[in-house]
């Protein structure tokens, strides 16, 4: 008994020490503006931007910061915090919007659930800002508000469907989008005591959501919920990562409103998860309404969001082993501090994925790392003794980029990948654009300007 | 209060497409160590670039090699154009994005990619009514000038539409799984170069002034 409680602290320290290891990283990403560089993800890469993006990075950094606060009582936390508020509020934009909030498809603002994530980070900054009698607490909430008020509610609200839009000009209904931005809004409500939004935004969304789940008792597929939702027609595919994290909204509606079909909901949900989970604690990327199952790539950052979710399930009772899938996250952590973003980005199209991992693996995201600081920093208490984090002052590892093998280089201030006769793709940390170099420019030798 | 629907992009061609030609733009651009400049008589361009040039032109930077950013360039730019390139010294560059449109109907077809894209000369119009330049006519018209082209990238080649238009196949036919590994690929094949650049709905040019 003694021996497990020994497994359980080194386990819960070591997951302590990967976060403030993260978080050194994270700092190597901030340039002007905010936290940068590339973008790899499920529906699209964008390696070319690599300057600030005002997105959902936010919500697991802020968050991240917040906690660490929390737990330690240690005022740099909260000061790191501010200073990512500090970033949304320098890049909000007249109409309320965020600058360069689309994540992937950056630069560009209006970002989906992107900006509903900074106003969640933002609203729960504003609460810990007030507590502390800091005077910054009410731009913060004003900031959230003119997004919430002069977006969120104004333009991807349908109130003949009475469900948020995925875009202004795509009227699809995206259940976990839906729920950042009802967790933004019980954020709203909790700050302000304004209950109104709950009645008339929060319920509906979350009815919504319940309707989009699967309710087949002998089918593994139960639980499930759809990933977008067009008039009548669903999307077929069931993202084990997007249902994880619509499963705190579900637990918050049914604290708000108390209506156990939401709790059950999310219980049914984490049931559909772990139904999923490989032995590596791992997810798949996707799984169809065939019953087919794709795996690549499997998130590792991302697992972060997997794992809270697992943690709201327990304190609802649920028997969930978070273990597994700790592994896996912990798995990802890189010697300076980075974590892999994910795992078999090679195999997406369908071919066998090589022994050496595709760049995108390798490739440490803000947008994903953030997801790994939120849950990991939960590890981090004040009694902790850990080591101060060192890093070392470069990171290589062999990989795959664009079919050739090169190797993957990282420091304090460039990323970058290398062929045989030199580099591929190069991104001077701190910089708005990365440049990269294809194949018939290295045949003739002319240099990528 | 409605806020005003975003400027939906010009022709049929998709988000994607336009999003990697406008990043792609902006790379090169960035990493160009003179000033540069925009010109494009297409508002939905020309915003597009601009706020992808915002995000560097801050910068100082060297006057001695300007660059010019012409996107979709068409018959009623030349004149300005000429007069702008008279003062670009040697070493000075233009950056053409161009726009390869169909010839048949104006409409897209139901998997959002563009069907012929036959380049056999005709009159094609850009969305503001101008008669629009064809790659060639404007390689030839900067060539005079003493621009080269050095590099140049396609982006949506042939390789992208066909995995496209598969992958809209499988999804009309409830092929969820088989539609997202064909747009794996497609998005795979979305950046060309070499041999398959003329083939490529968009293409990215870079021509550098060699001679007066």
């Amino acid at each position: 008994m003694r021996g497990n409680h020994i497994e359980a602290d080194l386990s819960q320290q070591v997951m302590a020490f990967a976060a403030l290891r993260l978080e050194a990283w994270l700092e190597t990403m901030r340039g002007p503006g905010g936290y940068g560089g590339p973008v790899v993800h499920w529906w699209r890469d964008n390696l070319l931007y690599t300057g600030p993006g005002l997105d959902w990075r936010y919500e697991g950094i802020i968050l991240g910061y917040l906690k660490l606060f929390r737990n330690t009582g240690d005022d740099r936390w909260l000061d790191k915090a501010r200073r990512a508020g500090i970033d949304l509020l320098q890049g909000q934009l007249p109409s309320g919007n965020f600058r360069h909030s689309c994540f992937e498809a950056n630069p560009g603002t209006g970002g989906t659930p992107h900006e509903a994530a900074c106003d969640l980070a933002l609203l729960r900054l504003a609460h810990v800002l007030r507590e502390r009698e800091d005077p910054l607490w009410e731009t913060v909430a004003e900031a959230a508000r003119r997004n919430l008020w002069g977006y969120i509610l104004a333009v991807l609200w349908d109130d003949e469907a009475r469900t948020f839009r995925n875009l202004p000009n795509d009227p699809t209904f995206v259940p976990n989008k839906a729920a950042t931005i009802v967790e933004a809004l019980l954020a709203w409500a909790e700050l302000t005591g304004e209950k109104e939004v709950v009645n008339r935004y929060v319920g509906p969304s979350l009815d919504a959501i319940v309707k989009a789940q699967v309710r087949a008792p002998n089918s593994p597929l139960d639980g499930a919920i759809e990933q977008g939702i067009m008039g009548a027609r669903a999307s077929g595919r069931y993202f084990p990562f997007y249902i994880a994290r619509i499963i705190p909204a579900l637990l918050l509606g049914y604290e708000a409103t108390g209506r156990e079909v939401y709790q059950d909901a999310a219980l049914r949900a984490m049931a559909f998860i772990l139904r999923f989970r490989l032995p590596d604690g791992s997810l798949p990327q996707v799984v169809y309404r065939n019953g087919r199952m794709n795996r690549h790539p499997q998130w590792v950052a991302g697992a972060g969001d997997i794992l809270r979710a697992m943690k709201w399930a327990r304190r609802c009772g649920m028997d969930v082993n978070p273990e597994p899938t700790q592994l896996w996250l912990l798995r990802g952590l890189q010697l300076h501090g980075g974590i892999a973003t994910a795992h078999g980005f090679g195999g997406m199209e369908g071919r066998r994925p090589s022994v050496c991992p595709d760049a995108r693996d390798l490739l440490p995201v803000c947008g994903w790392a953030d997801k790994a600081f939120r849950y990991l920093a939960g590890m981090v208490h004040g009694g902790n003794h850990l080591p101060a984090v060192q890093s070392p002052p470069e990171v290589e590892m062999d990989c795959i980029f664009r079919g050739e093998r090169c190797l993957y280089r990282e420091t304090a201030t460039v990323l970058e990948i290398r062929g045989e006769s030199g580099w591929r793709y190069q991104w001077t940390k701190g910089t708005p654009w990365a440049k990269l170099i294809l194949c018939s420019e290295r045949k003739r030798g002319v240099p990528c300007r | 209060m409605k806020a005003a629907p975003a400027p939906l992009p010009p022709g049929i061609l998709s988000d994607l497409l336009h999003q990697t030609a406008f990043n792609l733009c902006a790379a090169l651009a960035g990493s160009w160590d003179g000033p540069v400049v925009l010109r494009s008589g297409d508002p939905f361009y020309a915003a597009e670039l601009a706020l992808r040039l915002e995000t560097f032109l801050q910068t100082e930077r060297s006057t001695r090699r300007p660059m010019l950013i012409w996107a979709d360039p068409c018959v009623a730019d030349l004149p300005e154009i000429a007069d702008l390139l008279d003062d670009f010294p040697l070493g000075s560059g233009v950056l053409l994005l161009l726009v390869r449109r169909r010839r048949g109907s104006d409409g897209p077809d139901a998997s959002g990619v563009a069907q012929d894209l036959s380049c056999a000369p005709r009159i094609v119009r850009t969305e503001t009514g101008q008669r629009a330049l064809w790659p060639k006519e404007v390689l030839d018209w900067l060539a005079a000038r003493g621009f080269r082209e050095e590099v140049g990238y396609g982006i949506g080649g042939s390789d992208y539409r066909f995995w496209s238009r598969l992958a809209y196949l499988a999804e009309r036919l409830g092929q969820e799984d088989r539609a997202d590994r064909f747009r794996a690929r497609a998005q795979a094949a979305l950046l060309v170069w070499g041999k398959r650049v003329p083939a490529a709905i968009l293409t990215l040019i870079l021509t550098v002034r060699r001679n007066g």
